[in-house]
């Protein structure tokens, strides 16, 4: 039996299978417009069987915006439970965890055995998210990786002041006609600061505690790491695959559970 | 059970009761805040009723015209009701300049709304025998206003009659409550409040008729909830229901409040006796109630809070504070260092009022439950 975890979230759907030894593999797809049947089919994919014994073949816990959708799961958890789970696996020394999905930003404080011990999360709206990002990457017309690399080479930028993301959307591009322009990198270097800086707020409100990891899409953009190090004053933790993290927790609770009916 | 109870609660404003006063020749006052003594309003033989907003979250075109929207949710919803004449029949309205929020309601009210008697009570943050000899003069002037108003004189045993039938409620009401403190409690959350909604919407004596009932029939039942977690909801002004079930529903059991809506609004009784006219006595007991956040010191408020938490065994705590309900927001994180200093922690909501919970707030408390699971581990 196979211990599965699936986090739906609101971009991309992520599938981790778990060994008893603590190895993982994992497969990320967008969710599309019909989540749970994306979600069942990269399911299908990444176990590599077309059909699938729903009973036998696996233990599956869910999470993430969409993981309600997944009739089929066996246990649904949130998802702050799961990256608490999850990163404990990673990375056991992490005592907080700033997760920056497409829609969501969470800062999750973790004890040694992987539970939560606090956590917040943003407000209802785009700012400090990944959505945030992309439509600024759309307006500056480049890839979000592009993007990243470029905020690198700048060591500070405009300051980004509107926490809306309409409203930063026209400061931004007032920056791009300004006579004469502000440079890419430096509005880039704004808007990363401004991400940032809205995380930063959730994280004092919570209490930031070392050692700290970043998980998430937007941990993948080493721009944002590195705005985030330097706004926070130490090295973070980012893992291979930061998208993951809720997922592969939402398989570690799938682990427990097979070994606990297993001991029955 | 609750049917009678739901019934007034989605007739609202215009209940059967209510109608049937009016069409008798009564009097029906609609009052704002836990502060408004009722008994002087029920011996001069005036209906008091509590007026409240929409029962969920709408579009508040018409409140947000008049009230900036800087002021609360539940302010411009009563006040979007009030405009389009939902409260039309109501003979007089009552205010409390407890905050800001109900103070220019009332004003706009008012203006606007055209109740024909309309009298606001100043009241003090504090509980020293200046504030009470303060609240005691601003008592005595609303009894005489409403005397002169009314052309009639309110007599000790008039009043006595009235704090009587209060207390009966206050009683019954503590009664109900007391089997909330049971392992498995006959009665939710989610129907509490149900109960408590239509206890200011309807004339006492025909509340506590059916809340005997109801106490009875629960005992004659044997039904039991359960839930994995025992919580109790802090925070502002809620009425609507569907927000404790929708906490409900992810697994858990609301087992106590502090709520102005319930705890707050039968908790203490007015206490008589021989040394003190019936007045004082009501004025006493009003200011002296369990507090709302307006009151300073907040310890006074948090000792019950931590008092109501191991009386009725609460694992966790919700907080709902309305956005721009500021005197609960500026108390909650002295409120939350004091629980976390008991070893119980607290989520806390930023909600709109008459909220019935959405996605994100199921999302919150599912998570807060895990957590609490967790620890219970």
């Amino acid at each position: 039996m196979k211990a599965v975890g699936i986090d739906i979230g609101s971009l991309t759907t992520k599938v981790v299978i778990l060994d008893s030894n603590g190895s993982y593999s994992f497969d990320v797809t967008q969710s599309g417009d019909e989540p749970a049947s994306n979600a069942k089919a990269a399911l299908e994919n990444s176990l590599g069987r077309p059909e699938l014994n729903l009973d036998h073949d696996f233990y599956l816990v869910s999470t993430g915006m969409g993981g309600k959708l997944l009739s089929f799961a066996h246990q649904q958890k949130a998802v702050t439970t799961c990256l608490a789970r999850g990163i404990n696996h990673l990375f056991p020394s992490t005592r907080t965890v700033i997760d920056i999905g497409a829609e969501t930003c969470n800062v999750v404080k973790v004890n040694e055995r992987g539970r939560i011990s606090d956590w917040v999360n943003h407000d209802k709206c785009a700012a400090g998210t990944g959505v945030f990002l992309q439509k600024m990457a759309k307006i500056m017309r480049m890839s979000m990786e592009d993007m990243s690399e470029l905020s690198l080479q700048a060591d500070s930028g405009p300051e980004i002041t509107s926490t809306c993301a309409v409203f930063a959307e026209s400061e931004v591009i007032s920056h791009v006609h300004r006579d004469p322009p502000t440079p890419k990198e430096e509005i880039i270097a704004g808007v990363y600061s401004s991400v940032v800086s809205r995380i930063m707020t959730l994280c004092k409100r919570i209490g930031i505690e070392r050692d700290v990891a970043a998980v998430g899409g937007v941990a993948l953009s080493s721009g944002m790491v590195s705005t985030i190090q330097r706004e926070i004053g130490f090295e973070i933790l980012v893992p291979e695959a930061p998208q993951i993290v809720a997922a592969l927790g939402a398989a570690v609770i799938a682990k427990e559970s097979i070994e606990k009916e297993g001991n029955k | 059970m609750f049917e009678r109870f739901q019934t007034i609660n989605s007739t609202f404003p215009r209940t059967d009761h209510i109608l049937e006063y009016k069409n008798r020749g009564g009097l029906v006052f609609g009052w704002l805040c836990t502060y408004v003594p009722e008994e002087i309003m029920h011996a001069a033989g005036v209906l008091p009723i509590r007026i409240t907003g929409y029962n969920q979250e709408t579009e508040l075109e018409d409140g947000s015209a008049y009230l900036y929207i800087n002021n609360c949710s539940f302010s411009r919803s009563c006040l979007q009701m009030g405009l389009r004449g939902e409260y039309e029949f109501l003979d007089g309205v009552v205010g409390g300049s407890t905050c800001d929020g109900a103070r220019r309601l009332f004003d706009l009210w008012r203006n606007y709304i055209g109740t024909p008697f309309h009298h606001v009570l100043s009241i003090p943050r504090k509980f020293t025998e200046e504030a009470h000899t303060l609240y005691y003069q601003q008592v005595v002037q609303f009894m005489e206003h409403l005397e002169q108003y009314l052309d009639i004189e309110i007599s000790d045993e008039q009043l006595l009659h009235s704090i009587g039938v209060y207390n009966e409620s206050r009683a019954l009401l503590k009664e109900l409550y007391e089997l909330r403190k049971l392992d498995n409690p006959p009665i939710t959350g989610a129907e509490t409040l149900e109960v408590l909604n239509a206890s200011f919407r309807m004339p006492k004596e025909i509340f506590n008729q059916y809340l005997s009932d109801l106490l009875r029939d629960l005992s004659a039942s044997g039904c039991t909830r359960n839930g994995n977690a025992r919580l109790m909801v802090t925070g502002s002004v809620l009425t609507n229901p569907e927000f404790i079930r929708s906490i409900e529903s992810q697994g858990a059991l609301v087992v106590a409040d502090d709520l102005c809506t319930s705890t707050r609004y039968w908790s203490d009784p007015v206490l008589v006796s021989g040394d003190i006219t019936p007045l004082q006595a009501i004025s006493r007991r009003y200011l002296n109630n369990f507090p709302c956040a307006r009151m300073f010191p907040s310890d006074e408020r948090f000792n019950r809070i931590i008092e109501l938490c191991r009386d009725y065994r609460v694992h966790g705590v919700v907080s709902q504070i309305i956005r721009y309900c500021v005197a609960y927001a500026h108390d909650m994180p002295l409120l939350t260092q004091r629980l976390q200093s008991y070893g119980i922690p607290i989520l806390a909501l930023d909600v709109e009022y008459g909220t019935s919970g959405s996605g994100q707030i199921q999302t919150r408390v599912q998570a807060f439950l895990e957590m609490l699971g967790a620890k219970v581990r």
